[in-house]
């Protein structure tokens, strides 16, 4: 009787033994995976898209001051990084949070009271999203743990490092079990969840960066992950997928244009359940990486101030042709308004794309933690300009068929596909999309440091003493983050540090 | 009419005394009568039997106790009485309350401290926690800020965990969360259990001692009333100062020449000395006031008391945004239903409301805004100029426009802006009521039944308006939320308790049961676009987007069970022996491990009464000793840690085949699950004497203490590749040693003349002594842009700071090219004279983060407190002073990271040349060496303070000319709180206290405790 006394259940609370029991339960779970898809902010503001950005050559760090967000000022040349600096913890914890969702879905997902049909797609979108994460996981700290069912006993926790050839393997055999479970359709049908054609995209885009920084193939299991392979895929996306280039290129960044044709894959943004705040975004559907791009200080009609992080550089806007429509749909400039605050490595361009324009505005009031902005994770135009490079000296009328098709549409003259035409043209089309660092990495780093230390030009608006944008990046590091001190720490260490730190 | 047998009147010193027992007495007809003297000091024995050898002993609490003997009573005659009492001057009667039951001072073997009601009700405290401020040895007790209504910290013997270290609360035998509610002008004495011998009866809760009210009871004697009340006005005791506009304009001039930039302001001089923010913030004679009336009255077989209060009290900043009042209701009664039955109860109903305005926080707090905002700013812009640029959401104030900076556009606002727009408001009903029954079995032998509730319902109520006070501050559309929790809790009790001596033996016992459970559920809601801009219109129902309505509801429960007992045995009141045991179980805890037991023995030796001790000087002397074993189960927020709950609220944003967004409500596992986990548990170990001599005038206690902490309750660090929360598991051990000393005056100089002091000084050590994390350290509160500032780790002080040492400044370029590691290269490379010059404390030839070592102690060494009353005629005059020695602070009110932030006059000393000998770095707009951006001591300052906490001047009318008037006991009083505080701090207040251990002594513009002047009266009618 006293047992029972005290054996209280939580009253307003489901426990695990009494979840994941049928169709509704299971799409409640699958969405908690995703949920993690939108995470910017944990242990310091960091979303991926605004830290690929400041590592680039297309943006300096920014932020309010010297202080402000010190782990994202080390970006710049990964010469000043600190070992223990808590916020290279976030991305690591954020990335293994959705693995770990992943995993137990996939764990729970056969006892599910639920059709086959239901299943089989339900398990391809939770290994696609775990590819997602590994990838991102991957490309930003190298060597990590590969875990791919849940952790339940202490005795597990402490899990050494794979080899990168482990993990993107386990990348190339999820998407490649996604791709035969995911539906043909587009993300407008599928209601933003994930399709075949972005799986199919992803693999392109996973199997360039493996094979550009470690010059190798993957295996899928027993399919082997090749060139060929990722040609196919993208020729089915362009052929069977119906994806079109939008044709105004400013629209391809306007509310109206969300899961649009020209989006291959999309992670979907919203003021739907807003935060109360930016130090609870996790809690929301909003896109931190809009708050943090916009200029500090503004009081404008249109756009909303914001954190002025990963400012544009002169390089990038040195590198738009000079009639290309797309440079002025890129960069939103400082000089249109009429008060700012000149932060740290104010350089006067912002990003456009992704800009906090009245549009995307949370109507809830608070706009900061909200904003709606999609994150357009893989364009069409990318897929073309993918397609392009790989069909370089291969069918090369087939990439300069591509590569014309993307310059079509702004209006720009047709010029031959080779190396240096499709690198040129991949930074200015997808500037500011997150999507060039990756790019540097794999046309190798002596290519990054060039790239890197020449965005050490000062533009005219620029602010500041010339030692904030003086570039030296420390090839050391590879242009990886290092691996959380913290996380070595826990491990006693089993995990190792990476190269050059 | 029968002729009184004996008549006589009571006095002492001051007037005819009511309410002194008397005893006729006639041991060889073996016969005993009780009388009381009544309100006129007028008692009677109607009809006594005639004999010899009849002695009246009349006896008093604070009195010491007289025998007249030798009288012999004859029918139909009447003998007459005179008495004078005389105060008691030895302490040894006196009683103390102990868990389920009281003991006799001098028979208390364990660390309790008392504090009475004449202390209480001289000092009139807003809340009664604060009664113990400084009032007894080994607590703690600091304002977390000056706001009113806002809790207070309280930490007896230092602070034991990580989680929650505030004592249990036990008023009138029900364990309460906090006592806030409480009227201070009902309580009769608080009793604070320290050691965990006394504690331990407490068992899973005592760890971190345990504080015993009791409110008055009815006083026997005819109806009284009594009516107390004060109206006292309220200033800030000092202001910080910053830099005037000149002055402003003139630094940031300097901070762009360091900078190689140009300079901004072309003639400082032109702005004159700008807006004084704080003048315009602080609040001038903010008022507080309080009445209470009480009644009470009763006879030999029932008695009551009733009260009613009603306290209030505005904020030194926020005016009525920040505000605090409070009403309530008690009545207490006993009744003597049979000569073996006794039953009572205690009602108490408390309605509070209060608002509050942000205060010590660097993001949004008033205080730290007003310190950084530029003062070229005006308080209201009245330039139509630009007024006509100002945005339609500008914050309109009594005056006029807020005036919103043109400098700082975002980080710091216009600080009364932020005040008017502040709208939060909570409100509190409080019902605690127990009764209970208790019943006399047998001699010595009762029992005890008791039932108590404890139902709060707690309702808040925000507006947040429309507003724009800069670019980073501001709100599109308003929106109202309220929410509403009820919290009910019952508790039974049943206690056996026996008491007997035999010869010179004397035997107590007590065994006992109680079972407790708590169940919380709240609701709540919010909607956009309120339709007005009235603040008191803010109701949902009057928001006009309806698509936007949230609503949320859940609940939490919590139950406990436990057993105890305790035994007492002591042999002719020179040995003294006492154990104690409980069994406790509690919901919170892992399904594998609900049960714990807490054992404690604690043992005295009254030295005095030995036969051998024969110092006429002194004349009580007792050593004691104690161990035992506490729990404690308040172990934060989540109350089911063993539970594997799934989160609601992970959602992701769908589109529908329409195309439109939207959120598809998706869960996932929360924080890890641990069924093992238990009590964290608190050992110790007491040692302490009491002595008394000359008669009593002196008195004087110590005691040493040995407290170990271990079990502490951890989220511990987990590989993140984890991906959940970690549980909470049992890993940790804190020890705090510490001595504290009484010390107690008490003489008659003359008989118009009486003085009493007390003395209580208290030392303690903290010291964390493992952390089973790979780092073996856990990381604190935050501080803006440089992470982490307190710090637990093993070896170290609970909370201390972590930051770098520093040597001085740089004075020129060859200092800096010669602070060169091993190899030659320069440990500060971007270092230029004027620049902080940091240790390279772990010499590994580079300053980074492992040179980071603890650079200030929140904890005091010594916390201190000196009360003195005297009493002259009619006149009383007391002084109460606390002091805290040995702690640091952070000021932290400056926000060096936004450059152009206004700054404390203090960083005038900053460097500006070659052989200057400033505290501060040079002042630059490029700050690349890090001097603010990395913490460091240059920024920790002492803490120490004298506080004159209470300074009282009262005046009671002589009764014979108040009673003239109907009344008696009239008084009188002038009192002044926190009228000096001595300390070389140069914040707002060095009293900072903290919820949280961890986030403790960092100053981000703390509310700072106000100077009040209150003039108060008593009577009774």
């Amino acid at each position: 009787c006293q047992k029972s006394f005290l054996e209280l259940d939580p009253p307003s609370q489901i426990v695990e033994s009494n979840f994941y029991r049928n169709e509704n339960e299971a799409t409640q779970a699958l969405a908690g995976v995703y949920h993690v898809l939108q995470w910017g902010q944990w242990l310091g503001f960091h979303p991926s898209h605004a830290w690929s950005e400041a590592a680039s050559d297309d943006a300096y760090s920014g932020g309010g001051s010297q202080s402000d967000g010190v782990g994202i000022k080390a970006l710049d040349q990964l010469r000043t990084v600190t070992l223990g600096e808590q916020t290279y913890r976030g991305l690591w914890m954020i990335y293994y949070n959705g693995i770990a969702r992943a995993n137990v879905f996939l764990s729970k997902i056969e006892k599910v009271s639920a059709s086959e049909a239901f299943k089989k797609q339900a398990i391809a979108e939770a290994k696609f999203l775990r590819a997602y994460f590994y990838f991102e996981l991957a490309r930003w700290y190298e060597n990590v743990p590969l875990v791919t069912v849940p952790l339940s006993d202490p005795s597990q926790y402490n899990q050494p490092q794979a080899t990168p050839e482990a993990v993107f393997n386990q990348i190339a055999k999820d998407l490649e079990e996604a791709i035969s479970g995911l539906p043909r359709q587009s993300l407008k049908q599928t209601g933003a969840r994930a399709t075949q054609w972005a799986a199919k995209a992803l693999m392109a885009r996973v199997y360039l960066f493996y094979n550009g920084v470690y010059n190798k193939d993957m295996n899928a299991g027993a399919v082997v992950v090749n060139k060929e392979l990722v040609r196919t895929y993208l020729e089915d996306v362009i052929t069977a997928g119906g994806f079109v280039l939008t044709p105004n290129f400013a629209d391809i960044f306007r509310k109206s244009n969300e899961l649009g044709l020209e989006s291959v894959w999309e992670i979907s943004f919203s003021d739907t359940n807003p935060a109360s705040g930016v130090d609870n975004q996790r809690a929301g559907q909003g896109n931190f990486s809009v708050h943090m791009f916009a200029p500090r200080g503004i009081t404008d009609p249109t756009y909303t101030a914001g954190w002025s992080y990963s400012p544009i550089t002169e390089s990038l806007y040195a590198e738009f042709e000079v009639d290309d429509p797309r440079r002025d749909e890129t960069v939103l400039y400082g000089s249109q308004f009429s008060k700012i605050t000149k932060s740290w490595q104010y350089t006067g361009y912002f990003n456009k794309k992704y800009s906090t324009h009245s549009e995307y505005k949370a109507t809830t009031g608070i706009s900061d933690a909200n904003w709606g902005n999609n994150y357009r994770a893989i364009r069409y135009s990318d897929v073309l300009l993918m397609a392009a490079e790989l069909w370089l000296n291969t069918d090369q009328g087939k990439a300069n068929q591509y590569l014309k098709m993307v310059r079509d549409r702004v209006k720009l003259p047709e010029t031959p596909a080779t190396v240096e035409t499709i690198r040129h043209e991949r930074r200015v089309e997808l500037a500011g999309e997150g999507i060039r660092y990756w790019d540097l990495l794999r046309y190798g780093l002596p290519y990054a440091k060039q790239k890197i230390d020449e965005s050490s030009l000062r533009g005219a608006q620029y602010d500041g003493d010339q030692s904030r944008f003086n570039m030296n990046w420390d090839v050391s590091k590879r242009g990886r983050l290092p691996i959380p001190q913290v996380e070595i720490d826990i491990s006693k260490g089993v995990l190792k540090q990476n190269e050059g730190y | 009419q029968t002729t009184p047998s004996v008549k006589g009147v009571v006095k002492d010193d001051l007037g005819v005394l009511a309410g002194v027992s008397v005893i006729a007495e006639n041991k060889s007809a073996n016969f005993k009568q009780v009388s009381v003297a009544n309100e006129n000091g007028v008692f009677t024995f109607a009809k006594l039997p005639a004999g010899e050898g009849y002695s009246f002993t009349f006896s008093f609490v604070g009195y010491e106790t007289q025998t007249l003997s030798g009288y012999t009573i004859k029918d139909g005659s009447t003998v007459s009485l005179a008495v004078t009492m005389k105060e008691s001057v030895t302490s040894l009667n006196q009683v103390v309350v102990i868990g389920y039951g009281t003991q006799k001072k001098e028979k208390t073997v364990t660390a309790i401290s008392s504090v009475g009601q004449d202390f209480i009700n001289k000092q009139q405290v807003p809340r009664i926690e604060q009664a113990l401020q400084g009032s007894t040895p080994g607590v703690m007790v600091l304002g977390a800020t000056g706001q009113p209504g806002e809790k207070p910290m309280i930490r007896i013997r230092g602070t034991g965990t990580n989680q929650n270290p505030d004592p249990l609360y036990v008023v009138d035998g029900f364990p309460v969360e906090s006592i806030e509610y409480l009227n201070p002008g009902d309580i009769d004495r608080i009793d604070i259990l320290k050691d965990a011998a006394s504690s331990a009866i407490y068992g899973s809760r005592g760890a971190n001692g345990v504080v015993l009210v009791t409110t008055k009871t009815g006083k026997k004697g005819e109806t009284s009333i009594t009516y107390d009340g004060y109206y006292g006005i309220q200033n800030n005791w000092r202001s910080v100062p910053v830099l005037n506009a000149t002055q402003y304009a003139e630094m940031m001039n300097e901070g762009a020449l360091n900078a190689k930039q140009p300079i901004k302001y072309a003639d400082p001089s032109a702005f004159g000395n700008g807006t004084n923010w704080q003048d315009a913030v602080f609040n001038k004679n903010a008022p507080v006031t309080n009445h209470q009336l009480s009644v009470t009255g009763g006879t030999d077989k029932a008695n009551y008391i009733t009260s009613f209060s009603y306290f209030s009290q505005q904020g030194i900043v926020g005016g009525d945004k920040s505000k605090f009042d409070r009403y309530t209701l008690r009545f207490n009664g006993d009744q003597k239903v049979k000569d073996f039955l006794k039953i009572g109860a205690n009602i108490n109903y408390t309605f509070s409301e209060n608002k509050g305005i942000s205060s010590n926080a660097a993001y949004g707090g008033v205080l730290n805004n007003a310190i950084n905002l530029d003062p070229i700013t005006p308080v209201y812009e009245t330039d139509p100029v630009k007024l006509a640029g100002y945005p339609a959401a500008a914050v309109v104030g009594k005056n006029g426009i807020y005036g919103i900076s043109n400098i700082l556009l975002d980080g710091p606002t216009n600080p009364l802006a932020g005040i008017e727009i502040a709208n939060a408001y909570n409100k509190t009903d409080k019902l605690l009521s127990n009764a209970y029954a208790e019943l006399n079995i047998w001699k010595g032998l009762k029992f005890k039944s008791s039932f108590g509730i404890d139902l709060s319902n707690y309702s808040n109520k925000n507006y947040s308006p429309v507003y724009f006070m800069n670019s980073a501050s501001k709100r599109d559309i308003s929106s109202v939320a309220q929410s509403y929790y009820r919290n009910y809790t019952w508790q039974i009790e049943n206690v056996l308790s026996y008491s007997e001596t035999f010869g010179k033996h004397t035997f107590g016992a007590v065994l006992g049961q109680s079972a407790l459970k708590q169940t919380v559920e709240n609701m709540g809601g919010s909607r956009l676009n309120l339709l007005t801009n009235d603040p008191d219109m803010s109701y949902i129902d009057l928001a006009a987007d309806i698509n936007s309505a949230k609503v949320n509801g859940g609940a939490y429960n919590r139950a406990l069970a436990s057993y105890f007992g305790r035994i007492n045995y002591d042999y002719d009141g020179k040995y003294l022996l006492s154990g104690s045991i409980r069994r406790d179980g509690s919901s919170r805890f892992g399904r594998n491990n609900p049960y714990a037991t807490f054992p404690s023995v604690s043992g005295g030796w009254v030295i005095s009464r030995e036969s051998f001790f024969n110092v006429k000087a002194i004349n009580s002397l007792k050593l004691r000793a104690s161990w035992g074993q506490n729990g404690n189960e308040n172990i934060g927020t989540n109350v089911y840690p063993w539970a594997a709950g799934v989160q609601f609220g992970n959602g992701y944003t769908f589109v529908n085949s329409s195309g439109a967004e939207y959120y598809y409500n998706g869960a996932a596992l929360g924080p890890i699950p641990n069924p093992d986990l238990r009590w964290e548990t608190s050992e110790q170990t007491d040692i302490g004497m009491d002595i008394e001599f000359l008669n009593g005038k002196f008195s004087f206690s110590a005691d040493y203490y040995v407290k170990n902490t271990k079990d502490l309750l951890f989220n511990p660090s987990i590989p993140a590749i984890v991906g959940f929360t970690a549980p909470y598991v049992n890993g940790g051990s804190v020890s705090n040693k510490g001595v504290e000393l009484g010390l107690g005056y008490r003489s008659s100089i003359t008989s118009d003349w009486k003085i009493s002091a007390n003395l209580n000084v208290s030392y303690n050590k903290n010291e964390v002594t493992a952390i089973n994390t790979a780092s073996q350290s856990v990381a604190g509160s935050g501080f803006i842009g440089v992470g982490s500032v307190n710090r637990m780790e093993v070896g170290m002080p609970i909370g201390y700071f972590w930051g770098f040492k520093t040597v001085g400044l740089f004075q020129n370029q060859a200092e800096v090219d010669a602070y060169v590691n091993a190899d030659g290269k320069k440990l500060l490379p971007n270092a230029v004279p004027g620049d902080i010059r940091f240790l390279d404390l772990n010499g590994d030839g580079a300053i980074n983060d492992k040179d980071k070592t603890m650079i200030g102690n929140p904890n005091p060494d010594f916390t201190t407190g000196l009360n003195i009353t005297t009493n002259y005629k009619q006149f009383d005059l007391s002084v109460f002073v606390i002091g805290m020695f040995g702690q640091d602070l952070i000021n932290g009110i400056y926000r060096y990271d936004i450059r152009e932030a206004n700054m404390p006059s203090s960083y005038l000393d900053r460097w500006t040349g070659e052989g200057s000998t400033a505290k501060y770095p040079r002042f630059t707009f490029d700050d690349k060496n890090g001097n603010r951006n990395r913490m460091s001591d240059i920024y920790v300052e002492k803490g120490d303070f004298i506080r004159f906490k209470n300074v009282q001047l009262g005046y009671t009318l002589p009764n014979r000319l108040a009673n003239k008037a109907k009344f008696s006991n009239v008084r009188v009083y002038l009192a002044a709180d926190n009228l000096f505080t001595i300390t070389n701090y140069s914040g707002f207040d060095p009293e900072i206290g903290a919820t949280n251990p961890l986030s403790i002594g960092i100053d981000q513009g703390v509310y700072p405790q106000a100077r009040t002047f209150r003039l108060g009266i008593s009577a009774k009618l």
